[in-house]
């Protein structure tokens, strides 16, 4: 990417993105171009690495969102099952108040 | 630039029902009759085997990038964590609880690792991770607290304790311990 041959000799370009157009900007041969070649090259696996790190913490975060789905789920159960109840989303336990107070 | 594929795991049908039934018992006055349902349903093993499967799944992909050396000592890293918190002789869902700290712990970790690199596009993930860790703490105080009266939490500067059983040892020994 970048190089290309013209009467044996080969010159580095860089390419970019203007609208639908793709131009080529010259940057030169010899050990300069091999050098930005070389940075260039770097700055892109570097990107890709960047890239497939947070491909990977997304495929993360769908598992972590689906274990605190359940998590939650049990816990509320958890709370449910032993007399608890929410309240303006706080847990509060379930009280017997007045009137089966008075029937007991 | 790479394609954006995220694989979804599979939802298994028991801990899909129970979600479902917590959403419908979930109120202020919960029917008795669903709540021996879902009472039930809580005890399902499939339930617990569903979240034991998708923590091992969470801990794989977060340690898929460490060298084999390196993961088994962060695993060792996490049992020790879950051991401060009382994992061996906590009920089951205080166990599920302390693991779900001790995984949001593990992302977090790697999370700030890439944001402390300098990439920003993962400040919103590094907020993400901090949330979901203290949230994860929350829950199991909040069950702590209404499971278990007699927990106290005792806040000491940065670090948090919950001492479980103090509320029923002498006053003369809670106050010792406490001038400590």
């Amino acid at each position: 990417m970048g190089w290309e041959d013209h009467r044996g000799k080969r010159y580095y370009y860089r390419k970019r993105r203007v609208g639908k157009r793709v131009v080529s900007d010259y940057i030169g041969a010899g050990p300069y171009a091999e050098q930005v070649a070389a940075n260039a090259a770097r700055a892109q696996a570097q990107r890709a690495k960047a890239q497939a790190r947070l491909t990977a913490d997304r495929e993360v975060e769908v598992i972590l969102r689906k274990l605190d789905r359940l998590a939650a789920a049990l816990t509320r159960a958890t709370l449910l099952a032993e007399g608890y109840h929410t309240h303006r989303g706080e847990w509060r336990k379930q009280r017997h108040g007045q009137k089966n107070r008075a029937k007991a | 630039m790479a394609k954006r594929t995220v694989r979804k795991p599979k939802s298994k049908p028991a801990a899909e029902k129970l979600v479902k039934l917590v959403r419908q018992v979930n109120t202020e006055q919960p029917p008795k009759r669903e709540v021996a349902v879902l009472d039930q349903q809580r005890q399902n093993p499939e339930v617990w085997r569903a979240v034991s499967d998708l923590r091992e799944l969470a801990h794989t992909a977060i340690l898929k990038p460490f060298a084999p050396a390196a993961r088994t000592a962060i695993r060792q890293r996490l049992e020790a964590l879950q051991e401060t918190l009382g994992y061996a002789e906590s009920p089951a869902i205080e166990r599920l609880l302390i693991e779900q700290i001790s995984t949001s712990w593990l992302h977090l970790q790697l999370v700030q690792v890439v944001y402390a690199n300098g990439d920003a596009r993962w400040e919103k993930r590094l907020t993400a991770a901090q949330g979901r860790y203290l949230k994860a703490i929350e829950k199991l105080a909040q069950v702590r607290r209404r499971l278990r009266p007699d927990t106290v939490q005792v806040n000491i500067g940065a670090p948090q304790m919950n001492v479980a059983g103090m509320l029923n040892a002498p006053r003369k020994t809670r106050n010792q311990k406490k001038s400590k």
